[in-house]
């Protein structure tokens, strides 16, 4: 344990030596909720079922999911497979990949602090009128909702990461992965918006559960049953694809080469 | 100029050899091109089902700024965004040197050296929505042709005259390394009609940093909504920009310290 907090203070640090920098990603992280809540709010007419309240709120929701949730480690990890930097990982005594779970909550927590906080306050002061402020019991499940949700990206990191043992073009799969979350998932847009046989087909992934099911119980889009069973299916996801996850990367690196000492 | 011409004409080639001798990575950042323009028009498609235009602009209008913003994304992110990216890390460790002492201008050299071409399809999707936009309103003519020409070209170099000058502060601030993501990232703004936005907004995005004049302001010019004399607003804008980025590299040149030995 003492090495993984050891991991998740390395992180820490680093993140506090390009802290000049997180200026720039304040301004970038406002920018997408900025221009879609003044989207959603300057729309006079009204959306089927969504109210504008509600939709400046997803896209709150959706930007702290985001930020507490989200795993980077996939285009470097693959970087490191296809060049062959991947094996002093291998020889340290750790898990590997795991040990990229307190890596990213090291960065998280300097994150959260510096960048997520200061963004919530420029967010919830320009659209204060539109916030809906959720209620602790709601505050509390989607607390809950980002665990399972947590788990799920890091296992398609994982699954994503793999691929580069495979693939000398594996880089572009990163892509497709922010296609999906940001088609699918319900980053770009919120599900509810989509005509009936499109959500059917976000039913058959597990991205819906990263973004638009903690980003709706945020935004009190989902009554109590639902909850629950959204809950269920996305353990469900974490669970499957947490395994799925550690078989590939095992049969990946028997596949894995490198050169050097 | 011919120096340039010739100079610049070797990196198209150099790129060309790269993309030949990698044809699978080629292909497949080709397939990744398209599946993201294919995101964007369908995350507006989604918004139109739902409302019936935003700020007045309904889809068949929309995909002409629509197709600008694609054409214009082709040059950022194809011809600019490597050069531009590098320009931080040159000056953090040292490399700028490099360009200074050679025998050509160095903004040039720092601002060409590469090309992506896998960004061509870009390129011709941004043209074909343009194509199509013109063809369904009925507005294919010779003169809106041109329009769209001098547009494109005052856009693409507006959009680098301004980008130039943000990365060349990390000539100041040299540990600011994303100072090259914040106009590629922003450029988003650029597909949204400023009637989104709050009138202050509105008067940034129009007169400071002119994300309007990007597509929405030919769109304009093109649909009749406002008189053809208004292109010559980005035109302007080009000229003048272009020579301050010029201005303003000179000005930080002259405070720069090299980091090398």
């Amino acid at each position: 344990m003492k090495k993984y907090l050891a991991i998740a203070k390395a992180e820490w640090l680093d993140a506090l030596q390009t802290r000049g920098e997180i200026f720039i990603w304040l301004f970038l992280e406002t920018l997408p909720i900025f221009v879609m809540g003044s989207l959603w709010s300057t729309n006079k007419s009204s959306i089927p079922d969504f109210s504008t309240s509600q939709l400046v709120t997803y896209y709150v929701a959706i930007l702290i999911t985001s930020r507490l949730t989200a795993h980077y480690f996939d285009e470097g990890l693959q970087k490191e497979i296809r060049e062959g930097t991947l094996s002093k990982f291998l020889v340290k005594p750790i898990k590997f990949p795991l040990a990229n779970i307190p890596q990213n909550l090291g960065g998280k927590a300097f994150n959260t602090l510096f960048l997520l906080a200061p963004v919530l306050v420029i967010i919830i002061s320009i659209f204060r009128n539109q916030l809906i402020i959720p209620s602790p019991q709601i505050l509390f499940l989607f607390l809950v909702s980002l665990i399972p949700a947590f788990f799920i990206q890091y296992s398609v990191s994982v699954l994503v990461s793999s691929v580069a043992f495979y693939w000398e073009q594996s880089n572009s799969i990163v892509h497709i992965k922010w296609m999906m979350e940001s088609m699918i998932g319900g980053y770009l847009l919120p599900l509810s918006l989509y005509p009936n046989w499109a959500r059917v087909i976000t039913d058959f992934f597990p991205f819906k559960y990263v973004y638009f099911v903690p980003a709706a119980i945020f935004a009190q889009r989902l009554s109590l049953p639902e909850i629950s069973l959204n809950l269920l299916y996305s353990v469900l996801w974490a669970v499957v694809l947490f395994f799925i996850g550690d078989v590939v990367w095992k049969n990946g690196l028997r596949e894995y080469s490198s050169v050097g000492g | 100029m011919k120096k340039y011409l010739k100079l610049y004409g070797h990196t198209f080639k150099l790129a060309l050899i790269k993309n030949m001798a990698y044809p699978q990575d080629f292909l497949v950042w080709t397939v990744v091109d398209i599946l993201w323009s294919v995101i964007n028009l369908v995350f507006f498609k989604i918004i139109l089902l739902a409302i019936p235009n935003i700020s007045g602009w309904t889809f068949d209008k929309l995909v002409i700024p629509l197709g600008f913003v694609q054409l214009l994304n082709a040059f950022i992110w194809g011809l600019m965004y490597g050069n531009m990216r590098e320009i931080p890390n040159d000056v953090n460790k040292g490399n700028l040197d490099l360009y200074l002492s050679k025998p050509a201008n160095a903004q040039f050299l720092l601002s060409t050296r590469g090309v992506g071409l896998s960004i061509l399809p870009s390129f011709f999707i941004g043209g074909f929505l343009i194509w199509y936009g013109l063809s369904i309103n009925h507005a294919l003519s010779f003169l809106n042709i041109i329009i769209v020409f001098v547009a494109t070209g005052s856009s693409v170099v507006i959009s680098y005259s301004l980008w130039f000058m943000m990365v060349t502060t990390s000539l100041w601030f040299s540990r600011l390394k994303n100072i090259a993501e914040v106009f590629p990232h922003s450029i988003d703004i650029a597909r949204y009609p400023v009637g989104i936005f709050h009138p202050f907004m509105r008067f940034i995005f129009t007169f400071i940093i002119p994300f309007a004049i990007f597509g929405f302001l030919p769109a304009d010019i093109i649909l009749n909504k406002v008189s053809p004399l208004f292109i010559f607003w980005p035109i302007s804008m080009a000229f003048v920009l272009l020579y301050l980025s010029h201005k303003f590299w000179n000005f930080a040149l002259r405070h720069y310290s090299s980091a090398s030995s």
